[in-house]
């Protein structure tokens, strides 16, 4: 910053008018701060109650909480801000000059977050409500804050991971805003199984699954994939709501192996690596299967 | 039983039916359609024809059908809600033209329908077709067969189905490929179904505008300014929102009541015509009728998604036995404890040993099975 610059800055904000602070300008702040958070609280509570009961529209609605999050975050500083200083427009200005260069200086970490978390409100890489794998880890997003994104994992663990990772980690998303998402379901079947009629009862155990949404924007397919010690039937179709993922994949693969049993298919033999064991006869999302493969 | 509700729209029904072959099940019934209110067979009623609010439907169905017999062969499906009236469209389609009807009554579980459509008229009218598949693992034989003999047929097919079944088969068997012509039964609005009602109980009604402020509801309207253009003579309309209190404080503005009933009964119906009969039937104290007495009920539909599931079924197949829904449920889902459920949220009624949707309820049911995408 040039000489001159600083200079005038720093005349501007020795000169701000700030007011003297007594106990009514401390209870006027602390009363704002809690009116601020209740008021966040309430919003999100009446907004995540309503989003519930219009299954549709989820995703829009809780969109709606980050957002006025900052809102009202932001409005609640700038009245903090005008009951000590009550500085004019260009002090104003110097002040937030002055207050970025420490935020970038000292609580650079915590500046990139809150820069992260508007990014992620506006530019929209994941929504509350999607499936996300974000960083290493892949869950339910259940809230976007200003400083941390709140997953909730499979294994109903909840995993705060810092907003600042949207710029250096790849996100994807499964659904991106939809309530419905594709599943993919893997059956491994023995290579002498009749792999025609292994695909048609996978087919069919996918189409009439309770969990399932097919139309023409949310198609299903089923594949074949010939491999040395097995055959891989792979579905790929729609959950009806993304919460009903891994409810989908089990009720398909049960009802499906119940049909081969009765037509003879049998489980391939093939003992798969360790490293893949957990691949076998089991199902995965299509975002954490991209991320293994 | 037959399943057409011939009273809804039509006042006659057919004494000039060629054939009719009534399909209960596996069992094949040659005779001609009873009317399930009355008793009498199609050939003893000589009543008025008349139908009312898909006269459109109609007229499309019949070009159709001649487009058939001037060689361009487009099979046709029919499409609506329960208790929406789809059968009597098809009984008028028949008294016009040569054809073979068979209507199911019940989930088909063997083929022996197909040897009955070798030796049908060309024109083939089926009836109930959602009957033809069973939302279960193996329970698309029949269907599968139907369309494969249809697809190697010269003969002209005329199917009816429920709106969700259609929807379903769409997306899982391509159904819309083999029947180009989908004419959709809409609902109806307050005017036809006025007719409808009139037509029947005569014009003689005595309607009583006894309801509570509620049906005085705050209107919106555009009303206009209008304002010249500086330095030009140009006068525009400036459109402005308008409140109308008057509703509320101006009680003698009000629509006449008769306006008023059938407004409210188009809502609550949701312009189902098969609906609206029945409601204004348990309404009517004749030949008095008050707005008061077309009750909007609320239902609970807090559902788990068993319960949604067979919710969902119910719906699509509009009427089916415990043991059919036993074998769609599979072993996951307690099916009678969940239509207990279900019935005593009086969403799903059982009628001569079917599950069938509540017609009160048809609308909430409808609702929230879309909003929860378990039909489409």
């Amino acid at each position: 910053m040039p000489d001159g610059v600083l200079t005038n800055t720093t005349e501007q904000l020795t000169t701000l008018p700030i007011t003297e602070i007594g106990v009514e300008t401390i209870l006027y702040i602390v009363s704002i701060i809690v009116i601020a958070y209740l008021l966040v609280r309430v919003i999100s509570f009446v907004l995540r109650f309503v989003s519930e009961k219009i299954p549709g529209y989820r995703h829009p609605i809780t969109m709606l909480i980050p957002l006025l999050k900052i809102l009202i975050y932001f409005s609640a500083l700038y009245h903090i801000i005008f009951s000590i200083f009550q500085p004019d427009i260009a002090q104003l200005v110097a002040f937030f000059a002055v207050f970025g260069a420490a935020l970038g200086l000292g609580l650079k970490d915590l500046f990139s977050d809150i820069m992260g978390g508007i990014v992620i409100i506006f530019e929209k890489p994941f929504q509350i409500g999607d499936k996300i794998t974000f960083g290493s880890y892949y869950g339910e997003v259940k809230d976007i804050g200003i400083r941390a994104t709140t997953l909730v994992t499979p294994g109903d663990s909840l995993v705060t991971v810092p907003n600042y990772l949207v710029f250096s980690k790849a996100v994807s998303s499964g659904n991106a805003g939809n309530v419905a998402m594709m599943v993919i379901i893997d059956l491994f079947v023995d290579p002498e199984s009749d792999a025609g009629a292994a695909m048609n009862i996978l087919k069919e155990a996918v189409v009439t699954s309770k969990y399932v949404y097919i139309s023409e924007k949310f198609p299903y397919t089923i594949l074949l994939d010939d491999f040395p010690y097995y055959k891989r039937i792979r579905a790929k179709a729609y959950v009806n709501d993304l919460r009903n993922e891994f409810e989908f994949m089990s009720e398909v693969t049960r009802r499906a192996w119940i049909e081969y049993r009765k037509l003879g298919i049998r489980p391939t033999s093939y003992r798969f690596p360790e490293a893949d064991r957990d691949n076998f006869n089991s199902s995965f999302t299509k975002q954490a299967r991209q991320d293994r493969d | 039983m037959h399943l057409c509700l011939p009273y809804l729209l039509c006042l006659h029904a057919g004494k000039e039916w060629k054939s009719g072959i009534y399909v209960d099940g596996s069992k094949l019934n040659h005779r001609m359609p009873e009317d399930e209110t009355t008793g009498e067979s199609g050939e003893e009623r000589e009543e008025e024809e008349v139908l009312f609010g898909y006269e459109e439907e109609l007229k499309e169905a019949q070009s159709a059908v001649n487009e058939y017999l001037w060689g361009k062969h487009k099979n046709i499906a029919i499409v609506s809600d329960p208790f929406a009236g789809r059968s009597t469209l098809v009984e008028y389609l028949a008294r016009d033209y040569l054809t073979t009807t068979i209507a199911f009554n019940s989930v088909m579980t063997e083929k022996a329908f197909i040897s009955t459509l070798h030796d049908a008229n060309n024109i083939i009218i089926m009836d109930n077709c959602h009957f033809l598949a069973m939302r279960k693992i193996g329970g698309f034989a029949q269907l599968d067969e139907f369309l494969r003999f249809l697809s190697k047929s010269d003969k002209l097919f005329i199917t009816t189905w429920n709106t969700y079944s259609w929807s379903y088969l769409s997306a899982v068997k391509n159904l819309d490929e083999f029947f180009p012509k989908v004419i959709r039964l809409h609902p109806m609005n307050a005017e036809s179904l006025k007719k409808m009602i009139i037509s029947h109980y005569g014009d003689n009604i005595k309607y009583i505008d006894d309801a509570a402020s509620k049906d005085r509801r705050l209107s919106i309207s555009w009303k206009c300014v209008h304002i010249t253009i500086p330095f030009s003579s140009t006068t525009r309309c400036l459109p402005w929102p308008y409140l109308n209190l008057s509703s509320i404080f101006h009680k003698k503005k009000r629509e006449n009541a008769e306006q008023l009933v059938f407004d409210r009964l188009k809502r609550v119906s949701g312009g189902n015509p098969g609906i609206a009969r029945k409601i204004w039937d348990a309404s009517i104290d004749y030949p008095k009728i008050g707005l008061s007495s077309i009750k909007e009920p609320t239902f609970d539909t807090d559902l788990s998604i068993n319960e949604a599931f067979l919710l969902g079924i119910i719906l699509t197949m509009e009427k089916i036995e415990l043991g059919d829904l036993a074998e769609i449920a599979g072993p996951e889902i307690d099916v009678e404890e969940s239509l207990y459920i279900l019935m005593n949220r009086e969403l799903v009624a059982r009628e001569e040993g079917y599950y069938i949707i509540n017609y009160r309820a048809l609308k909430s049911v409808k609702s929230y099975l879309e909003l929860n995408r378990m039909v489409w």
